[in-house]
This record gives structure tokens, C-alpha cells and sequence, in this order.
């Protein structure tokens, strides 16, 4: 018995030893991961393999994971420019980045994906909207979440609800009734 | 806790429960559905740290002399965590975690001898951790062959040392324990021959099983065709 106590004292003070060490971690403590949902498009230079390639890029992010994909849609070009359709999907993360971090991570990889902004409406390389994240509502300059034009979107909401059909858009509403609102004759849903 | 903030959290949820605990025995699939949870419906993910656990991998070399320094570093991990949401509740979005504190001590009782837990027991109680408690238990069954065969399948390291007895021994603990549970709703679903976390039918069938499981017991075994409400039979 005498023993058995000396060795489990020990190991108690080990472990003791451990917790201090690492009371500071990383991530505060009870910070759990969020939620956030990107919105991805393109109609530019092979926009399947780069809505693909942004889909890999995502899963890499660092402190987040690729849950959910949503199938590709294809979409009919919004304004004044002749340019081929668009191609709109939708990504569920799950991140413990802050959405400023993210938002950062999504612009990084954009420009890496050579995205110019001449042309509003435009066409483009690669577009990466961050749509929601959690129950967070931010508006500052660059930076609103949930993002405003979402609700109306149907390229956006259509894939969303694959992805998240149960969520609950901050001031919105539910997804699922929010895609019921939108007209989405043109979208087309390719696996 | 308070009651316009549950009023107004109950009239934006897409699930009618503010926290879900998913839990079960290793390898059964808990994260995996708990992440899945929380993509479908927005809610914010709180997972246990296992990885992190520095002691752990020396337990599973050696379950015997390292059993007590790992079960001591869990339960400090998973109450500093617990309190610290317990913290942020009265404003706290919707939830999906992986395990309940409960857990700990159920572990500890299969790991470690009985002077051991004794001290454990003593430590356990001065903590006195007070942790938010979950308005639905989602507890994942399936024998300990499935397990094994997840275990190998996803391929986590330290895990792959894991034996049969000890499987056995903590799913009977597991078993005893939901017997016996009667502290939050409670749906206990046969996994063995579904997979939620990657087939999106098995997903869909359970999701709406969750969201009509609000109070009591439940059992549900998914049968792979026909409605599955059928197979969800109350207690």
C-alpha cells in the first residue's frame, strides 16, 4: 500500500507538474470550434478544377477542418459583361481561426489563385466569400458576417442548404427557408 | 439559467436542444458525428483534447504504471474546459460536444486499481467541477469487433495498441453507466451497421430522429430500409 501511494504521489505530481505547464494552451480553454461556411465560385480558366483546387486549399487551412462540400452548381452570369456561367459550391468548416483570421486566409487564397478585381460583376478566377461563421454578427469595414447579399443569392443559398440545412442564418433565419424564398430556375446541380 | 435567453435561443434553433453530447466507446464514431452535427446546424463544436494528452501514449504502452498521470491529466483538461463553458452559458450559442465529464471518472474506474481511484475519487471531489449540463445525450453503441475494426480503419497510432479486454471492459462500463442514466434525454442508437458521419442517408435518418428526441429514453435501431421513425420506440 505504502508503495502503491508513493508511486501514484509521484505520478500526481507529474501530472500537476503537466497541468501548469500547460495551463496557457494554444486555444483558450472552452473555445470550441465554429462553424463557418464559404462561399466558393468561379468562371474563369477552368472553373471546376479551381473550385477543386479551393476546396483543397480550405481543407489545408491551419486550426481547420473540411467538413462538408456541397455539390457544384452552375449558375447563369449575373450583369452587364458576356462571360461564361459561373460555377457556385459551398464549404462547412469547423475553425478555431478568428473571422478576421479567415477572412485573411480566404484573400490569401484568392490571390494565389491570380483573382483580379477590375471589373465589378466581372468575370473572375476565384471568388471566396465568407458567409456566415457561428452565431457571430460583425460589421466592420471589410468584414460583414452574416455577408449582406447572401439571403438573396440563390447560387449561394441553393449549395448552402446542402451543406447546412438545419442552420440558422444570424438575422436571417433558417436556411432551408431562406432557399424556399429565392428564385433558383437556372441553377444546375452537377454532382 | 435564464429564461428569455432559452426563449429566444428556442425560437431561432434549427434543433430544438441548446447542447447535444454525443458519447460512446472508443472508435464508435462520436467526433466524427459531432462534427457533423455542428456543420448541419451551426452550432459551435466542443471537442475533448485526446491528442493532446501527453501522458497517453505512455498508458497505452503501458496501461498498468501509466494509467494514473494520463486519467489525472484528462480530468483537468476536460474540467477546466467544462467550467469554462459553463461560464459563457447564459449567452452561448448551440453546442454539440463529444463527451460528458461523466466519462472521467467511468475511465478511471476501468484504468486504474482501487488505491489508485481512491486518490482519484479524492481529487475528483475537491474539484467539484460544475459542468453544464447537456439537454440531450447521444450515446453510440456497437460490439466490440466494430471497434476494433474502426480503431485499425482510421488509424490513430497510440489507439492501434488498444486490446479486446480492455474494449470489452469499457463498453460494459459504458453499458452499466447509460443504464443507469437519467440525467438528460437520452438516445441510444445501434451504430454498428450505420455510419452518420460519412453516408448521408444514415445522417439524415438520425438527425431527425435527434430533433424529435426532447425528453425520456429512447432506443433507436436504424434499419437500413424503410422509415426509421418506426424503429424509434419510446421509454
Amino acid at each position: 500500500m505504502g508503495a502503491v501511494v508513493r508511486v501514484a504521489v509521484a505520478a500526481l505530481r507529474l501530472a500537476m507538474a503537466e497541468f501548469v505547464a500547460v495551463a496557457a494552451p494554444v486555444t483558450a480553454p472552452g473555445s470550441g470550434w465554429q462553424p463557418a461556411y464559404v462561399g466558393l465560385g468561379s468562371n474563369l480558366d477552368g472553373p471546376v478544377e479551381r473550385i477543386e483546387r479551393a476546396f483543397a486549399q480550405l481543407a489545408a487551412l491551419p486550426s481547420t477542418r473540411l467538413i462538408a462540400r456541397s455539390a457544384l452548381w452552375h449558375t447563369p452570369p449575373v450583369g452587364p459583361v458576356a462571360q461564361p456561367p459561373f460555377i457556385n459550391a459551398v464549404a462547412g468548416l469547423l475553425t478555431q481561426l478568428p473571422p478576421r483570421a479567415l477572412l485573411e486566409a480566404l484573400l490569401a487564397t484568392e490571390r494565389e489563385q491570380g483573382r483580379r478585381r477590375e471589373v465589378r460583376w466581372g468575370p473572375r478566377t476565384l471568388d471566396l466569400d465568407l458567409l456566415v461563421y457561428g452565431a457571430s454578427v460583425v460589421d466592420e469595414p471589410g468584414l460583414q458576417i452574416p455577408h449582406p447579399e447572401m439571403p438573396h443569392r440563390a447560387f449561394v443559398l441553393y449549395p448552402l442548404a446542402e451543406v447546412a440545412p438545419a442552420l440558422w442564418v444570424p438575422g436571417h433565419g433558417r436556411v432551408a427557408s431562406l432557399r424556399a424564398a429565392v428564385e433558383g430556375s437556372g441553377l444546375e446541380r452537377r454532382g | 439559467m435564464n429564461t428569455e435567453a432559452n426563449a429566444t435561443a428556442g425560437l431561432h434553433a434549427s434543433l430544438p436542444h441548446r447542447f447535444i453530447v454525443v458519447e460512446g466507446a472508443i472508435g464508435v464514431g462520436k467526433t466524427s458525428l459531432a462534427r457533423r452535427l455542428a456543420v448541419t446546424t451551426g452550432a459551435e463544436l466542443v471537442l475533448e483534447q485526446a491528442d493532446e494528452n501527453p501522458f497517453l501514449e505512455r498508458f497505452y504502452r503501458d496501461p498498468r504504471a501509466g494509467a494514473l498521470p494520463a486519467q489525472l491529466y484528462f480530468l483537468f483538461q476536460r474540467a477546466r474546459q467544462l467550467q469554462a463553458l459553463r461560464q459563457q452559458d447564459l449567452f452561448a450559442p448551440h453546442r454539440v460536444g463529444d463527451y460528458l465529464l461523466a466519462k472521467d471518472r467511468l475511465f478511471a474506474r476501468v484504468t486504474l486499481d482501487d488505491e489508485e481511484f481512491a486518490l482519484y475519487e479524492q481529487i475528483y471531489a475537491k474539484m467539484a467541477v460544475e459542468a453544464p449540463q447537456p439537454d440531450l445525450v447521444v450515446y453510440l453503441q456497437a460490439p466490440v469487433e466494430v471497434l476494433l475494426e474502426r480503431i485499425v480503419r482510421r488509424g490513430i497510432g497510440y489507439e492501434q495498441s488498444i486490446d479486446r479486454d480492455y474494449l470489452t471492459r469499457l463498453l460494459e462500463a459504458y453499458t452499466g453507466y447509460f443504464h443507469r442514466y437519467d440525467a438528460s434525454p437520452l438516445l441510444i442508437v445501434n451504430a454498428a451497421e450505420i455510419d452518420p458521419a460519412e453516408n448521408d442517408a444514415d445522417f439524415s435518418d438520425l438527425l431527425e430522429v435527434i430533433r424529435r428526441t426532447v425528453r425520456g429514453r429512447h432506443y433507436y435501431h436504424p434499419l437500413r430500409s424503410g422509415d426509421p421513425l418506426k424503429a424509434l420506440r419510446g421509454g
